[in-house]
């Protein structure tokens, strides 16, 4: 609970109004250094919350705070980690890493401030409230802190005195100069610093309007996830937490799907030049983020296995850090380099001017509903197609294959997302999820059993694997193949889910031109 | 979330002047406190200077009707709260008994307070009783002041039978030497025989010292007010030794 502080009113004339009702016991003015952090895509900002590290002469502290309530979520001694689970207790490291999950904290800002402590006290000598007025300058980090911020009266609520918080904040109220704070000051804060919150999220979230033609909308797309991989490509080089690479990959997944499927609202030499190039990008990403994958599930993947096998196979984990670590860098040189900066920038020329095409197929002049439209009515029918065939025997190229081809689906769902009725849209999505997912599973443990095999053979060869190692390998391979096989077993059902006849129905009404018509000839009708 | 309790048979042997002093030292280090006051006479609560007497008093609290946190006080630290003492407490065992299962009971009310804190401090009156046995089930470990003399022997099977007994493996039995007079050979005798005979006793030991009865007057934990005084370092000692075992 904060108030803002206007004016000259200093912290003596606002303690000597509240002796009115307490005892003021005033404490040694302090100065405090505190550093906020939050993820990149600002988890913590979007859950209402904050966390710090306050620096105070020796000593440091982190803190994690609920900004409405001011309640303390866990702290601790010592300076924040980069990751959730650098926090302790463990209790606090598991709530924390439910809200910002594999995510770092950056710090955002530093803000210096000199703080007037105060305890009130009842008539009984116990500490009701804890008041203190704080002088506070800001800066970015690595910058002097040298910007003004509203100086704030804070208040701290001691638990089961509620009452008498009551009364100090009917004090305060009453004065002149002072403001309650609508937000905490951290709004402040990242205001003076030219932070804007929740300015980076990995969704698409592009308006286009009804009737835009087909080349704009494509362009329009591809220029916000040209802008997501530009946003992500500094902390992908820099490793700072997987989703960077993750959220780059994605961006490019989609673009190069937007070339695929939209290719005839793209002109033919576009694509000549830009194809490779997003494909060469897709590739030199991929062996990254597959041992990425692998970490974040290795813990996963190991619980089955008894407690001695998972000691065995310590060395393996290793050695998929290991990897991850020299493939990085090689991902890390690879985007540093020129070829890819020429790429972004040769690509977003080429996304500023209006395509034009001679080409008898160029679809790029019709609004992009239709042609996207029956694209997606296309790719569904081909997935239709695929998951019809599978029986228990195919391959598992086979599944992979319906995988590939649910992804482009949803992509070009969500591509020209806001075209659609959002409600019917998001409904599909959801349906096409649950499918997804389970191909996803399947796939992640096909590929994953095989690469076992490889690390076991990368590991004989550097001599990193015992043979009690190996055999473990042996084993992990084996519940990988056991997990794999209830995924398969689970397809039938969901595939036959997808494509029950409603959702079939609510794709044709929704993307078949003629049907919408129809269906709105009906409206009009009725 | 990990309970712990002060617990012994007899009063007087420096059950709450442990709790209080053990709790503070985990607020400061920055752990979500919270101390429980389970003794009628309420000296945990006196020493944080909140007032004994409970909103509702122990019935509603056992009954399930009100929330537990509802009873819960600030104290005058930061991360360290309060559950009061309360007189009606004094019926806290006849209460758990008309429970089907009074000793889960202490256990389930702690539930909803896992996320909330780090660690819990039941501070126990004396004497075996309901409210004990309801201890067992919640806590993680007991802390176990003992005086040395000739007598602790015994105290110290009396809690390993208690424990095997109600086949409660899984709680630790913290047990430390309290009140310990240097200049008294018996003391020394006693604590050496033991240390061979239960190696697994902690190595501290809190020394009898005047400031510790200080609290009473300044109301407030040793480890505040006399923070470099020899009885406040061995605090500091032994809550760095149960601190080890009970996140090891
Ligand atoms: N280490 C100590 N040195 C001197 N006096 C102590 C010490 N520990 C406790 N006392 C005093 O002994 C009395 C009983 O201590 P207390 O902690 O209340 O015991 P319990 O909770 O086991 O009944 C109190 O007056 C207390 O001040
Ligand atoms: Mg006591």
């Amino acid at each position: 609970m904060e108030f803002i502080l206007e004016g000259q009113a200093g912290s003596k004339a606002i303690f000597v109004e509240l002796a009115t009702r307490f005892t003021v016991l005033p404490g040694k003015p302090r100065t405090v250094t505190r550093t906020l952090f939050d993820t990149f895509d600002w988890r913590l900002y979007a859950a209402g919350q904050r966390l710090e590290e306050m620096g105070e002469g020796e000593s440091v502290r982190a803190e994690w705070v609920e900004n409405a309530s001011g309640k303390v979520l866990g702290s601790m001694n010592g300076p924040v980690g980069r990751m959730a689970n650098n926090w302790q207790p463990a209790s606090v490291a598991g709530a924390l890493a439910r809200t910002i999950k594999m995510r770092a904290l950056l710090p955002l800002a530093v803000v210096n401030t000199i703080l007037w402590p105060a305890d009130l006290l009842d008539e009984r000598e116990k500490t009701v409230v804890r008041v203190s007025v704080e002088i506070s300058k800001t800066g970015a980090i690595g910058a002097k802190a040298a910007k003004e911020i509203p100086s704030v009266v804070r208040l701290s609520a001691v638990r089961g005195y509620h009452k008498a918080f009551e009364q100090t904040i009917a004090v305060l109220a009453g004065l002149p100069g002072l403001t309650r704070a609508e937000h905490s000051t951290l709004d402040s804060v990242l205001l003076a610093n030219g932070r804007t919150p929740l300015d980076y999220s990995s969704k698409i979230n592009i308006k286009l309007s009804p009737g835009v033609l087909a080349e704009k909308a494509v362009r329009k797309v591809l220029g916000r996830l040209v802008e997501i991989m530009a946003a992500n490509h500094d902390g992908t080089v820099a490793n700072i937490d997987s989703e960077f690479l993750h959220d780059f990959r994605v961006a490019v997944r989609r673009t190069r799907s937007m070339l695929g499927q939209m290719n005839a609202s793209i002109p033919a030499a576009t694509l000549k030049q830009f194809r490779p190039e997003f494909d060469w990008l897709g590739a030199v990403t991929g062996p990254t983020r597959d041992l990425d994958v692998y970490i974040l599930k290795f813990d996963d993947y190991v619980i089955p296995l008894d407690e001695k096998v998972r000691r065995d196979l310590a060395p393996l984990r290793k050695h998929i850090f290991r990897r991850q670590h020299q493939e990085q860098l090689n991902l890390a040189r690879a985007i540093s380099a020129k070829r890819y900066r020429e790429l972004i920038f040769d690509w977003k020329k080429a996304l500023c001017s209006s395509w034009k095409s001679g080409s008898e197929n160029w679809r790029g002049g019709d609004p992009a509903e239709a042609v996207a439209g029956q694209r997606i009515l296309k790719i569904l029918k081909r997935a239709l197609r695929q998951g019809k065939t599978l029986t228990d025997d195919s391959p598992a190229s086979a599944v992979h294959e319906l995988r590939i081809t649910c992804k482009k689906l949803r992509y070009m769902m969500e591509f020209f997302k806001s075209l659609f009725p959002a409600a019917e849209i998001d409904e599909l999505t959801g349906a096409l999820k649950e499918l997804q997912d389970n191909l996803g599973d399947f796939q992640d443990y096909e590929v994953h059993r095989a690469e076992l095999y490889k690390f076991a053979d990368e590991m004989v060869l550097l001599k990193t694997a015992r043979p009690r190692t190996l055999l473990g390998i042996g084993q992990l391979a084996e519940s990988l193949a056991e997990r794999q096989r209830l995924a398969r077993a689970d397809l039938g059902r969901r595939f036959a889910e997808f494509a029950a006849k409603k959702n079939i129905v609510r794709f044709r009404t929704l993307f078949e031109p003629s049907k919408r018509s129809l269906l709105d000839e009906g409206d009009r009708n009725l | 979330m990990k309970v712990i309790a002060t617990y012994n048979i007899k009063g007087g042997v420096g059950k709450t002047a442990a709790a209080v002093n053990l709790s503070w030292l985990a607020a400061r280090s920055g752990l979500r406190t919270l101390v429980w006051d389970l003794d009628p006479q309420g000296a945990a609560t006196f020493y944080f200077r909140v007032q004994p007497k409970v909103r509702g008093g122990g019935k509603n609290l056992v009954k399930g009707s009100s929330r537990i946190s509802d009873f819960i006080k600030g104290t005058d630290y930061e991360n360290l709260d309060l559950m009061p003492a309360d007189f009606s407490y004094r019926n806290l065992d006849i209460r758990l008994d008309q429970k089907k299962n009074p000793t889960k009971r202490l256990k389930k009310l702690l539930a909803p307070l896992k996320a909330d804190y780090d660690l819990v401090v039941l501070d126990c009156p004396p004497s075996i009783s309901l409210v004990s046995e309801s201890v067992f089930f919640a806590a993680d470990a007991l802390v176990v002041p003992v005086i040395p003399t000739t007598l602790s022997q015994r105290t110290l099977e009396q809690l390993y039978g208690f424990r095997s007994d109600r086949k409660l493996d899984g709680l630790k039995l913290l047990i430390f030497f309290s009140l310990v007079d240097r200049r008294k050979k018996l003391h020394h005798e006693v604590m050496a025989e033991i240390a061979v005979q239960h190696p697994e006793v902690l190595k501290t030991h809190i020394p009898n010292a005047s400031q510790v009865e200080r609290m009473g007057i300044y109301k407030k934990p040793i480890c505040d007010f006399a923070g470099s005084c020899d009885a406040a370092q061995a605090y500091e000692e032994l809550w760095a030794e149960i601190k080890k075992i009970l996140w090891r």
